[in-house]
């Protein structure tokens, strides 16, 4: 990684063009001259979700610009997809975006799908529905957690996690993993799924709605959290959309736009949900979208057990495929954002590129606009609103 | 569409979204946006792929120009995605997704880049997310992008040789030294 000083590109530290070093106290009270100066945040500190290294330059309590380091967790994700089959690729998808790995698989069989026109079964999309919302909650519950942790408030994460774990439980019976399932399959999913586990998630269903009061008791209404997050770090429309945001980040700014409505895909046209979003794009409006966003989840959910249709969970699919020669984009509505798969084929049965679109690596472009402007504290706010994965961004 | 608007109770929210974006087009409309698209740029060929994507293949030296009207004139305001491919000997290709999310059109743009020459005008000052994904093609495809503001590595640490997402790329690190296996 390169050093401090040579990875700050705010205009304000050329202007000066001399080294930046922290104030020293003046001897002579009166004569009070500051400096701007540049502090590291991460890549080991917790409020950085993961390895994040922000180059902070602040003047006093205020940031001047933010120069994000990212790449710590990089491991060639691309290249090393080059070598499998498609096949071998789904496991590895788990890996970028480790919070939402149900989405991530569902972003590449759904792109070799594309390609192969392949017909899925009606209970395979149900399942992979099912499974898709389950995780949206499952992943925003830990977001929720590390909110809250983030700004001082430790209970609500303990409350998170109380209901993360059941979701995780769920996954775990039927994919046998609890973080890295492994679990779509091209022409469907690799296990069915059980009576007795759908009744496991209606009652899960019945009870998450009181969980969700209790958070909001918990944080919601909380007036430390509304002081701390209220206008804080405001992104509007027009700004969003030319930094290419996506999911709630977008959503929160003003602009109602979901994939599973606007590019549907599965079965998300059969069923009733609405797009949650508000006008604010602070930080209180991005918590409230997510929120509200595990409410309409479980409507989803709810819909989507009582349509649940027997037959096949595993279409017929190639044994060894080979995808047309051309390119092909998919893409699914992540927890975080648009997920996307786009595949080079030469014909061959590996790709012979692939390259993935990451919510976070996008949003996170983000970090400066938001934080300008802000005290150095409510970086903290800002980064856990975002909700990055550096997974996702590193690859 | 259902919408649900939350109000964190400010009083200034606007009661109607800033931009309400279209479903993605598909049949009759996917012409349309093709004739659209024909009568703004005459020169480029768009190909309407079955999967509902525009494509078209810019030039390079016209890049810019193609985008500034691809943004302003057709509404293309959103970038999904830039990314390179690499073609051995046919040189290199960038690859552009975008969307105009107002009308739900999408476009793929293509720009081949010869291999001894690799470079390609950067769209930063259109599409401001483009930069970090410039960075990237930068970095692992050794792309560079003129005019971009601030072209460094990103994912890899400065000083590092070769770009590995190349086909050609060779590891010259020295192998690492592995530890026996403990015996039991």
């Amino acid at each position: 990684m390169p050093d401090a000083a040579a990875t700050v590109s705010g205009a304000t530290r050329e202007q000066d063009g001399e080294e930046v070093r922290p104030t020293a106290p003046d001897s002579e009270v009166g004569d009070l001259h500051t400096e701007e100066m540049m502090i590291n945040m991460g890549p080991q500190h917790p409020s950085t979700h993961g390895v994040l290294r922000a180059v902070v330059t602040i003047d006093g309590e205020r940031v001047v610009d933010v120069d994000s380091d990212v790449g710590y967790l990089h491991r060639c994700f691309e290249k090393i997809c080059e070598k499998l089959t498609y096949h071998q690729i789904i496991p590895y998808t788990d890996r970028t975006d480790y919070l939402a790995g149900m989405t991530n698989e569902l972003a590449l069989v759904l792109t070799v799908e594309k390609a192969l026109g392949l017909e899925v079964p009606r209970r395979a999309q149900f399942i992979r529905t099912i499974m898709s919302e389950l995780q949206r909650i499952h992943s925003h519950l830990l977001w929720f957690g590390t909110f809250g942790l983030d700004l001082g408030a430790t209970t609500p994460f303990l409350y998170a996690f109380r209901d993360r774990e059941t979701i995780s439980d769920l996954f775990e019976e039927i994919t046998g993993a609890r973080m890295m399932y492994n679990y779509m399959r091209v022409g469907g999913v690799r296990n069915d799924v059980s009576a007795a586990w759908v009744k496991k998630v209606r009652t899960f269903l019945r009870q998450f709605p009181a969980a969700l009061r209790e958070y909001d008791d918990l944080l919601t209404g909380n007036p430390i959290l509304k002081a701390r997050t209220r206008g804080v770090g405001k992104i509007n429309a027009r700004t969003a959309i030319a930094y290419g945001a996506s999911g709630p980040v977008l959503r929160a700014s003003g602009v109602p736009y979901d994939l599973r409505k606007h590019d549907p895909y599965l079965v998300y046209d059969e069923l009733e949900f609405d797009v949650a979003w508000a006008s604010e794009g602070d930080v209180l409006a991005r918590y409230q979208v997510r929120l509200e966003e595990m409410r309409q989840s479980l409507r989803i959910l709810e819909q989507a057990l009582e349509g649940l249709p027997e037959g096949e969970y595993l279409g017929k699919a190639p044994r060894i495929i080979k995808l047309p020669p051309g390119h092909y984009y998919g893409h699914v509505e992540g927890p975080r954002g648009e997920v996307g798969c786009y595949i080079v084929s030469d014909g061959d049965r590996k790709p012979y590129r692939l390259h993935w679109r990451a919510p976070s690596f996008v949003h996170l472009q983000l970090l400066p606009l938001m934080a300008r402007g802000h005290l150095m504290g409510d970086m903290v706010a800002i980064i856990g609103s975002i909700d990055i994965v550096m997974g996702e961004v590193d690859r | 569409m259902s919408l649900r608007k939350i109000s964190s109770g400010s009083g200034s929210s606007q009661p109607v979204p800033a931009l309400m974006p279209a479903r993605v087009v598909g049949g009759a409309a996917l012409a349309e946006s093709a004739e659209r698209l024909r009568q703004e740029l005459p020169q480029l060929e768009p190909r309407i792929r079955p999967d509902g994507w525009l494509e078209i293949a810019v030039p390079r030296d016209s890049l810019l120009e193609v985008s500034s009207i691809l943004r302003d004139r057709l509404g293309y305001d959103y970038l999904l995605l830039l990314s390179a491919v690499d073609w051995k000997e046919k040189g290199f290709q960038v690859v552009l997704h975008l969307q105009n999310l107002a009308r739900g059109e999408r476009l793929i743009a293509t720009v081949d880049v010869p291999r001894e020459d690799p470079r390609c005008p950067s769209v930063v000052s259109l599409w401001p997310t483009a930069n970090w994904h410039e960075r990237e093609a930068w970095d692992l495809m050794g792309i560079r992008f003129d005019g971009h503001p601030d072209l460094r590595r990103i994912l890899l640490k400065e000083g590092w040789q070769g770009h590995p997402l190349r086909k050609d790329y060779e590891d010259h690190r020295p192998p690492r030294d592995r530890l026996p296996r403990p015996v039991r």
